[in-house]
């Protein structure tokens, strides 16, 4: 047991901090274009990939840094910019962690290299859960037609689908769920309109259509024998959101700390902090914060370690640090009072992201279903 | 960071579940009902280790770490061990004895350790009175020097063990002038003239431990008798705190495994409607929320713990966060329980209601939760 970042693990968050001082914050309310939000993500990943953290992301572990390490370097991405945080993690520790984990020498080779070196953009679309009920038919078939495959289907909301380079499409191949993977331009590939979304404005998000897309059979990466392909992709989904979680809640207690220390309030001026009731609130938000980070951490390791506890503490841990995250940001823009109410005003930000968390992969509704039947294969 | 157990301390946990199991938690419901303290359960403790646990082997003990106290505690929660016992233990080992072991002088750790780590004497603490709660630096009990004796004189209230004790740790003023730098400890032991104990005080919960007033009227004391130096007081209760935050949480985070355990059992036997109410997700959601509190307050305490065995000052943001943790969140889970067992979670019986009364004392002893938020806040 050891409740310490290692000094290696403390060097790699400062180098890490440094880049993403020099990432730009203003995108994510939503303004840039499509080519300006490409060529910034695509600069932003070359300075992440100066940093162990693409590795890392699309690792898991690596011999130097944990898996804690990974949820805490998550944290700090999101605080910095919950958008290049959801770009980032959709692109290298779901699609690049896939091909790690189960992608062929040759595959690694042409795709995961350019994922984790910084110089290509990946989006992956993953099939939403159903809640406990019989499984849904997928949305995405593939046909295997000789060497190559040929795939039908729809994927919605699928983050850096407009910027991406490379798709990874998890759908049936045969009766076997797999990742396609499309490259950008593949003739029967078609990207919707980038939505507008209520957050994550610096985020790039469309739905995907493939119209008998064919692809080379070596372009799908199908699950191992006996490994839930889409259970083990919500997984690490669910650690990324808890990982933001985490980044978000940072933003709103550094926020919220700011304004109760610089504003005055009541007879004499008193700073808020001074004030029970704001005094109280922060208190309650740094114990959420610290809570969280705990539990996500040990979630990481879990999962990191194989063990067969991961499955529900992930689950716990998603509910609970994106649940904490939404209350913690309501209670900083609370703390604001009207200073809340002007934008940009990353408290606000953090306050739109952080209710999304809980319905973005693995619904906190699915989550607890999940965890229920657990406890009940436990001990029912 | 990594969050495992060693071998021992895993086999060390198995040994407890199971002696706890069989010996002490049959035993819950009778003692519960009946207000009665389980003595016998309280001495198969001494005698299985775990009053002594941490204690160096020459004086009683086993020479543990802190990190497996907690999970000899957490074990005792898991088993479904009574939560007065549980608190007994934890006042006397934790509040009483351990504080004698560290300030003490050999002569008193010869005299008070082995016994106490037997179990074959039971201590308790007296700090807070009746006008002295959270502000306990306005306690009025006195303790005035006359010649080779320190003469004590004031009350004490709400004491764990205290109609059963045969020694005390009592706090006075030696300096009513002082404020905290003028309290000072002392051992009291039974049957010293002018010491009583006033009449078991009837508690909503934690029912099977014994609380009381302690008075303190013109009693006399050999000098010998001061623990520490003078004016040490506050600091040596202060030092309780981190056994408080981390060994005496620890039960509370063991019940939760046990509630899920319970709650699993019943609701996969229970059959309304045609079927076991296991299927309805109402009842999942439950289960779920119990073991999501569970598994985030798990790290909270075992942080506390290892950064104890680690030799560093206690870190009092951290302290106060899993105490309020603990205390202010777990009233949702227990409930959780409760309701899920229908009108069996209002029976004695089905132990539920007892848990969720035990639960009630978390948010208030040991320092409120109100305090832990002023704690937070002034560190933050």
């Amino acid at each position: 047991m050891d409740f310490d970042f290692s000094p290696g693990e403390k060097a790699f968050f400062t180098q890490l901090s440094t880049e993403l001082a020099a990432v730009a914050t203003s995108d994510d309310d939503g303004e840039a274009d499509l080519s300006a939000l490409a060529a910034r993500l695509r600069g932003d990943l070359a300075r992440l990939a100066a940093t162990p953290y693409l590795r890392l992301a699309a690792e898991g572990q690596t011999a130097e840094l944990g898996a804690a390490a990974l949820v805490a370097a998550t944290e700090l991405l999101a605080d910095r910019s919950p958008s290049l945080c959801l770009a980032v993690e959709s692109s290298v520790r779901l699609l690049g962690r896939a091909l790690a984990a189960f992608g062929a020498d040759r595959q690694k080779a042409r795709w995961l290299a350019p994922l984790v070196e910084g110089r290509a953009i990946g989006a992956i679309a993953i099939p939403p859960p159903t809640l406990g009920a019989a499984a849904a038919p997928p949305a995405v078939r593939a046909e295997v037609d000789g060497d190559s495959v040929v795939v039908t289907g729809e994927a919605s909301l699928v983050v850096n689908a407009p910027l991406a380079d490379l798709l990874g499409v998890v759908g049936l191949v045969g009766d076997r769920a797999a990742i396609v993977l499309v490259e950008r331009g593949a003739r029967g590939l078609a990207i919707g309109e980038r939505l507008t979304t209520s957050a994550y404005g610096g985020a790039a998000i469309a739905g995907l259509a493939l119209d008998r897309c064919r692809v080379a059979a070596e372009a799908v990466v199908p699950g191992p024998d006996g490994v839930d392909l889409v259970a083990v992709l919500r997984r690490w989904e669910s650690l990324a959101a808890a990982g933001a979680s985490l980044g978000l809640m940072k933003t709103c207690l550094d926020g919220a700390r700011r304004h109760a220390r610089t504003q005055t309030a009541g007879p004499g001026g008193k700073p808020l902090v001074k004030h029970q009731e704001i005094s109280f609130k922060l208190a309650e938000m740094l114990t959420l914060y610290q809570t969280s980070r705990l539990l996500a951490f040990r979630a990481s390791w879990l999962e990191g370690t194989r063990s067969g506890e991961a499955g529900p503490v992930i689950d716990c841990a998603k509910v609970f640090c994106t649940e904490s995250a939404e209350q913690v940001a309501s209670a900083a823009l609370q703390v604001l009072s009207t200073a809340g109410l002007v934008t940009p005003n990353p408290v606000e930000r953090a306050f739109r992201c952080a209710k999304h968390g809980q319905t973005l992969g693995t619904s906190t509704e699915a989550a607890r279903m999940q965890i229920g039947d657990d406890v009940l294969a436990r001990w029912g | 960071m990594e969050f495992a157990f060693t071998e021992e301390q895993l086999a060390f946990k198995n040994q407890v579940l199971r002696f706890a199991r069989t010996e002490l938690a049959p035993r819950a419901r009778e003692h519960d009902l009946k207000e009665a303290f389980d003595l016998e359960g309280f001495r198969k403790l001494g005698e299985f280790g775990i009053l002594g646990l941490h204690f160096p082997e020459e004086l009683g003990g086993s020479g543990a770490d802190v990190v497996t106290t907690v999970v000899a505690g957490e074990a005792l929660g898991e088993a479904g061990v009574d939560g007065g016992l549980t608190l007994a233990y934890g006042a006397h080992t934790f509040l009483c004895a351990d504080t004698i072991f560290r300030n003490g002088t050999p002569a008193q750790r010869e005299r008070y350790i082995p016994k106490l780590a037997s179990g074959e004497w039971i201590g308790c603490m007296g700090l807070t009175e009746p006008d002295a709660g959270s502000d306990v630096a306005s306690m009025k009990t006195t303790a005035t020097k006359r010649d080779d004796r320190w003469v004590l004189n004031g009350s004490k209230i709400f004491i764990t063990n205290g109609p059963i004790a045969d020694v005390a740790v009592v706090y006075a003023k030696t300096r009513p002038d002082l404020g905290h730098a003028g309290i000072s400890a002392f051992v009291v032991e039974k049957g010293t003239r002018g010491f009583t104990t006033g009449q078991p005080l009837i508690k909503m919960g934690v029912r099977s431990s014994a609380t009381s007033e302690l008075f303190f009227d013109d009693c006399e004391i050999p000098e010998e008798n001061l623990i520490g130096a003078e004016g040490m007081g506050f600091q040596m209760a202060m030092q309780t705190v981190e056994w408080d935050r981390s060994a005496l949480l620890a039960p509370f985070v063991g019940s939760g495994t046990y509630m899920l355990r319970r709650c699993a059992a019943y609701a996969s036997q229970r059959v309304q409607f045609g079927g076991p109410i296991a299927r309805f997700p109402a009842i999942k959601r439950k289960l779920a929320n119990i073991m999501i509190f569970t598994e985030a307050a798990r790290p909270l305490v075992y942080r506390i713990a290892w950064c104890k065995d680690q030799g560093r000052p206690l870190n009092h943001l951290e302290a106060a966060v899993a105490k309020l943790f603990v205390g202010d969140w777990s009233l949702g889970p227990t409930n959780d329980a409760v309701v899920l067992h229908g009108g069996y979670g209002y029976i004695h019986e089905y132990e539920m209601e007892r848990i969720f009364r035990d639960s009630r004392l978390a948010p208030i002893g040991g320092g409120t939760s109100d305090i832990q938020k002023t704690i937070i806040a002034r560190l933050m």
